[in-house]
């Protein structure tokens, strides 16, 4: 009896859906609704605030500091964009050449990706150093130019966090590429070479065609976690200098859990979120254009 | 045109490595080298004092120690809660099924800044701030290992279950014994990323950890370079890359070793950390 009725426990879903479900509903599914109703609160630490409904989002229009990050976040994402995407599918297309050591180059080029972001700033703060940093040693003695003071000035502080980002996760976009190369035929490719297509043609004819829903898939995270960019700022320019490096996450970070305005926190966070489903959305519809 | 390509490459592999190297080169320059106008990769004096300093100024034990306890209970959360679901996932029938997974599969898609602050009052609600179970706990709620398995668990043939089944074998016995020991590929791709995300995870930690009783790696190395922790200075560039190199050595370590999968895993899910 006892015996039968622990094997229709075992029997039931409900028993390998629970412990993840309990997880998730608690720490995941709850808190990303919950994100809504919160943006419509003036919250503070202690308490469950008051309800100012979407006074925290005309609080938002009237934010400099919003339109600032808003603003530097899209530069970001303009310069780390093209640059990863385009890149990276070059790197990959290299990579993909019989080339002796290539196996050497990829894992190099890959591995910063799996190095901390804190690491990934401290190192490069130290390579932009103004007076000492090894990226000005060398540019002094290549170009003869004076130091620049990289991530101290604010005309170039947003340019050496892109440094960084750029070597952190390029190799993440090779490696998609390069994944996507080996699925390019064999034979579209011998045909083309037959059919007297030089390198330029083939590439542009054969291979990038061949790539559409690698390079729309490439497009989209890079877009998506460009959008999200905090880690690198954070500790190399904390924001500054004069809010130059401010981006969307930096500044619902410091208004949260610097300055504990949580409602206002999570306003800013809805308005991440809408960016950058907005955006998903937008790329969906052009890559479903170009595809018919 | 193939010395080109030769070329090509070489510069690439100068520029991808070159910090690496500086990082490496820099940790052990003693101090008054580390500012030379002079740069020297192979520093004239090679001196482990930055490492030694690093460990008697700062408290890396704990870092490093609870960079692992929250690594390790992370792991064994996420593997128990998502071999079990993704079996019911892939394997079971029962209604609603598509439905929850598609919930489950699009909070990938959701950034974790857009739960921080709910996330934050319902840990202070639960006691946990400041502590490694905070950390944990939403570690393991992630989605990618879920998806992850049940795309995996399916491709593994039906016969094998009703075989089982027509044995006597429980549910139950079927995972542990049938479905688990065929998917060790899978297993140790989401071993693998799991534990990286885990020693890299930043935003959430930062937002939680407040003492060396919960402070992870990448949070104790963010307070040394803002100048918050005590015992070392900002501008100490030798001691914070011996405190990076240590920090980032498991990975790389991991790494060397487990390429192929680190790859797989970036390819199979897709997800970045």
């Amino acid at each position: 009896m006892r015996k039968k009725r622990l094997s229709k426990v075992l029997e039931s879903p409900l028993l390998y859906l629970a412990p993840y479900f309990a997880l998730f509903f608690i720490f995941k599914l709850g808190p990303i609704i919950s994100n809504f109703f919160v943006s419509l609160y003036e919250l503070d630490i202690v308490g469950s605030g008051k309800f100012v409904g979407v006074h925290n989002y005309s609080r938002l229009v009237a934010d400099k500091l919003f339109w600032i990050a808003l603003k530097n976040t899209f530069y970001y994402l303009a310069l780390v964009g093209p640059i990863n995407v385009i890149g990276g599918f070059f790197i990959a297309l290299l990579l993909n050449k019989p080339l002796r050591g290539r196996g050497l180059a990829r894992a190099v080029v890959f591995m910063p990706y799996i190095i901390m972001v804190t690491v990934v700033g401290a190192l490069w703060r130290w390579i932009l150093e103004g007076n000492f940093g090894i990226l000005n040693h060398y540019l002094q003695m290549l170009l003869k130019i004076e130091p620049i003071y990289w991530l101290t000035s604010s005309s170039t502080a947003m340019l050496g966090v892109v440094m960084a980002s750029v070597w952190w996760t390029i190799g993440y976009n090779t490696v998609i590429f390069l994944a996507g190369l080996q699925d390019v035929p064999r034979e579209l490719m011998e045909a083309a070479e037959i059919d007297g297509a030089g390198p330029v043609r083939r590439l542009l004819n054969v291979i990038i065609p061949c790539l559409r829903s690698t390079t729309f898939f490439v497009a989209l995270t890079t877009i998506i976690y460009s959008l999200q960019v905090f880690g690198q700022v954070y500790t190399m320019t904390g924001g500054g200098p004069r809010y130059s490096t401010l981006v969307l996450v930096q500044h619902l970070y410091i208004t949260g859990f610097r300055l504990f305005k949580l409602g206002y926190s999570s306003t800013i966070s809805v308005v991440l979120f809408m960016v950058i489903f907005l955006i998903s959305m937008g790329v969906f519809k052009v890559n479903k254009q170009t595809l018919s | 045109m193939k010395t080109v390509l030769y070329i090509l490459m070489m510069v690439l592999i100068i520029v991808a490595l070159a910090p690496t190297l500086w990082m490496i080169s820099t940790s052990l320059k003693p101090k008054w080298e580390v500012f030379e106008s002079q740069i020297r990769w192979i520093p004239r004096t090679i001196t482990l004092d930055n490492y030694k300093r690093a460990f008697e100024l700062l408290p890396l034990f704990d870092w490093l120690k609870n960079s692992a306890v929250t690594a390790v209970f992370t792991l064994l959360l996420t593997l128990f809660c998502d071999i079990l679901i993704a079996y019911a996932f892939a394997k079971m029938e029962f209604k609603g099924k598509n439905f929850l997974f598609t919930i489950v599969l699009i909070t990938i898609m959701v950034p974790i800044y857009s739960t921080a602050v709910p996330m934050y009052k319902l840990t202070r609600w639960m006691n946990l701030i400041d502590t490694k179970t905070g950390i944990i706990l939403p570690q393991a709620a992630e989605a990618i290992g879920v998806f992850l398995l049940t795309q995996f668990f399916r491709s593994i043939p039906k016969e094998l279950n009703e075989a089982a089944k027509i044995d006597g074998a429980s549910q139950w016995t079927i995972i542990w014994k049938v479905v688990v020991p065929l998917s060790i590929p899978a297993l140790t791709v989401l071993i693998i990323l799991t534990l990286a995300n885990s020693w890299n995870n930043f935003f959430w930690p930062l937002i939680i950890a407040q003492s060396n009783s919960s402070i992870t790696l990448p949070v104790g190395l963010s307070s040394v370079m803002s100048g918050v922790s005590e015992g070392a200075e900002a501008r100490e560039y030798g001691l914070i890359m011996a405190t990076s190199i240590i920090a980032s050595l498991p990975t790389i370590i991991a790494f060397l070793f487990l390429q192929k999968k680190f790859i797989e895993g970036i390819s199979m899910t897709g997800i970045k950390g």
